[in-house]
């Protein structure tokens, strides 16, 4: 009887031991189980109704400067080649493009060429959407399979070249850059960050904040709901004396970088002790993980405060709150008033940018808003694919995308950057040759 | 065992996966069995190769790409208690700290609960109700873990903020163990989440080394005039003793590499406080939270250095429930 004791106990132990040690080694390989809404498959309308919305509201500087001598050669070449024509006026002439039939280039007929991509899961549902708006409308020989595996995850991929792009919600860093020289930075989209919160008020209007009012509630020195600086961002408002709840994304994500990238940006005690990326360690509060934990637990506590993607909050309706930019304006998130804050007066050469709280000269801008980048090689060997790229990325900033994007809650990119983007489209060659002209 | 009935010998020793019980068949064997066997042989050998290699190849990947965080930190990694990625800055402890707590806290809600039920299952279930119930507690051993996790969430840490938590911070907060605030979510709640994820394991193991207990000795207490606990007290439990410990120890296991329930119960603030209510966080949960996104080449590896922590801290773990084992076998 002892002999067969020790069997099971033998047994027992090492199940033990590979019980555990299993877990931690298949979440170490494979990263964390992420799961991502499937995307609704919208019918892609190629009216190009969506396209003077941008471009309109876009400082005057920028059109007059930037955007008119990047579109002025664009334009030329639209003359001889037509396929050009589409993107290059719905970019820069809000007045004369609505009557242009975008094409999209010259993709192989027949050939079926399917696209690989990986990286930020924040952009997946729209890109899967695109992806597939573009293989109904525009070319039906080409798939786009697209692995929401994280923007880390991405960058490291695009940089071995497993995948013909990556996409990240954070710019490559210059090391990251080194090792993945001839790297493109191509803005494809932004995305906003929105304070939700749980509160009893007397009045049905939304909670407004100053920037150093959210630092002051994230680095814990603001505990109560009535502390004067909340008290002072809403005159009229009668604060219960609750306990402020924080929470916070426990799982690396592009919505802490850019929430605490905003943070960094207004104040210097920020950036000191708490810092920048898709993890930081959080003076106080909890962890919830992903939009949804985050959210469910705000709407658990009473006194809650945490931060989610505005596609999300708008998708389930969260209480939403008015952020205060650099120009003093309280700014409702929405898609326009995102989209309004990458309106810089210039961007750097290589489009690695960041648009939290930009410059007071922007105007109606809501000041806690990143951009995801998708990131191709300059340098590309195979020309189906090139040209698959590039009329993708072409057609997803055209018109016809905006509309797409603005229906899931994604603001895009606006006119003077999509200007910047076509110009830097130039720069992907097949042996040499460049694939847009 | 020698009094025991042949029938229920043969199936307690099938269910303990004890081979030998039912006679071999005694059957000449000829040349083809023989080659057979050796062919049978071999693959089995194969079988048992793959999981050496396997758990070998995890070995080596988990040290070599852990090493660049062993080279900067030494173990000041293990005893660090700052984990702060946009400084680079890794420390392990908070995390190995938060493993110990909230399994420890399990196995201890989780180990009479379980060696109850088993109890009882055997002892004073009715028969119509003993296949239910056994259904049920390996019914919730397949329960994945991320259904705890939302169920955790949305119902469990409600409503422990409210009932318990409350009061326990109103009556016991003198004792740093419940000091407040708390949120429902924290070291407790996962424990108690963690528990209610092993009781299933606790309780299939004992109820199967319980079924092996000498029904001659059951009999002969019950002839002396022994109560129905008496005899749980002196006969069952004792003989059951070294697969309670096992079964204690697999679940065991099964609490320390838990990854996702505790990921979304605990709160995820990597600390060190006395308080059962304050947020913390597990070396599995910090590892699902943060590998997708790590950047730098020495957050991955600090990330990898901590599964290779895991790695050795359910070894000890299981090591020493081993010794246990030994020293109750051997008190016996």
């Amino acid at each position: 009887m002892a002999s067969a004791n020790r069997v099971v106990n033998r047994r027992v132990v090492l199940m033990g031991i590979a019980g555990a040690a299993g877990t931690a080694i298949l979440t170490a390989c494979g990263g964390s189980a992420t799961s991502t809404p499937a995307p609704a498959a919208t019918a892609a309308t190629t009216s190009a109704a969506g396209a003077v919305a941008t471009a309109t509201k876009a400082p005057a500087a920028a059109t007059s400067s930037t955007g008119a001598t990047v579109s002025s050669p664009a334009a030329a070449t639209a003359a001889t080649t037509s396929p050009v024509a589409g993107t290059t006026a719905a970019s820069s002439a809000p007045s004369g493009s609505a009557a242009v039939q975008p094409t999209f280039g010259a993709i192989a007929g027949g050939a079926n060429i399917q696209l690989t991509g990986a990286g930020s899961t924040f952009i997946n549902p729209l890109l899967t959407t695109w992806a597939q708006a573009f293989n109904q409308s525009i070319a039906k020989n080409i798939t786009i399979n697209y692995q929401s595996i994280g923007s880390g995850g991405g960058i490291q991929q695009i940089t071995q070249k497993t995948v013909d792009f990556g996409a990240s919600d954070a710019p490559l860093t210059d090391d990251q850059i080194k090792a993945a020289p001839g790297i493109l930075h191509i803005p494809m989209v932004h995305g906003p960050v929105v304070p939700t919160y749980n509160l009893k008020l007397d009045v049905n209007k939304p909670l407004q904040f100053s920037g150093q009012t959210l630092v002051g509630i994230y680095f814990g020195t603001i505990t109560k709901w009535n502390d004067k600086a909340i008290a002072a961002d809403n005159p009229g408002i009668t604060l219960p004396s609750t306990d402020i709840a924080v929470v916070y994304r426990s799982d690396g994500s592009g919505t802490t970088s850019i929430w605490v990238d905003f943070f960094s940006k207004i104040s210097k005690d920020w950036e000191s002790k708490v810092g920048r990326g898709t993890s930081v360690k959080f003076p106080t509060g909890i962890g919830a993980k992903g939009n949804e934990g985050v959210a469910g637990q705000v709407k658990q506590v009473e006194g809650g405060i945490g931060y989610v993607e505005l596609a999300y909050a708008l998708e389930n309706k969260l209480p939403l709150s008015l952020v205060k930019n650099a120009a003093g304006e309280f700014i409702p998130p929405t898609v326009d008033s995102a989209s309004k804050a990458a309106a810089l007066t210039s961007y750097p050469d290589d489009l690695r940018f960041s648009i939290t709280n930009p410059a007071a000269e922007v105007k109606g801008a809501y000041p806690i808003t990143g951009t995801t980048w998708v990131l191709p090689f300059t340098q590309q060997t195979d020309k189906n694919k090139a040209d698959a790229l590039v009329s993708f990325i072409r057609w997803a900033i055209s018109p016809a995308g905006d509309e797409i994007a603005r229906s899931k809650n994604y603001p895009p990119i606006p006119a003077p950057l999509k200007a910047k983007v076509l110009e830097k489209l130039k720069l992907i060659t097949v042996n040499g040759v460049p694939v847009y002209k | 065992m020698a009094g025991q009935s042949p029938r229920r010998q043969w199936w307690a020793g099938r269910q303990m996966g004890i081979a030998a019980i039912p006679p071999m068949p005694q059957r000449r064997v000829g040349g083809m069995n023989v080659r057979g066997d050796a062919i049978f042989r071999s693959v089995l050998a194969v079988f048992a190769a793959i999981i050496l290699v396997i758990i070998g190849l995890m070995l080596v990947m988990v040290v070599t790409q852990s090493s660049e965080a062993w080279r900067k930190f030494g173990l000041g990694f293990i005893t660090g208690t700052e984990w702060a990625p946009p400084f680079s800055k890794f420390g392990a402890l908070p995390y190995i700290y938060g493993t110990v707590i909230t399994s420890v806290i399990a196995l201890m809600l989780a180990a009479p609960i379980g060696v109850g039920c088993a109890v009882f299952i055997i002892e004073f279930a009715p028969a119509w109700l003993r296949s239910p119930v056994s259904f049920m507690v390996e019914l919730l051993a397949a329960v994945p873990s991320v259904v705890f996790g939302l169920w955790g969430i949305f119902v469990f840490a409600p409503w422990m903020r409210n009932g318990p938590d409350k009061f326990l911070v109103s009556h016991f907060s003198f004792i740093p163990l419940f000091k407040g605030p708390t949120f429902g979510l924290g070291v407790l709640s996962a424990g108690i989440i963690l528990a209610i994820i092993i009781v299933p394991y606790i309780t299939s193991v004992t109820r199967e080394v319980m079924l092996l207990t000498p029904t001659n000795q059951r009999e002969g207490m019950l002839a002396l005039g022994a109560t129905r606990w008496e005899v749980i007290r002196y006969v069952i439990l004792p003989f059951a003793r070294s697969g309670i410990v096992g079964g204690s120890i697999l679940a065991l296991g099964r609490a320390l590499g838990e990854t996702m329930a505790v990921t979304m119960i605990i709160g995820n603030r990597a600390q060190i406080k006395p308080s059962l209510f304050a947020q913390g966080a597990t070396m599995s949960s910090v590892i699902a939270n943060e590998f997708a996104e790590a950047a730098t080449t020495l957050y991955t590896s600090s990330l990898i250095a901590i599964a290779l922590l895991l790695l050795v801290v359910a070894l000890i773990m299981n090591v020493l429930g081993r010794l246990l084992v030994w020293s109750v076998a051997r008190s016996r």
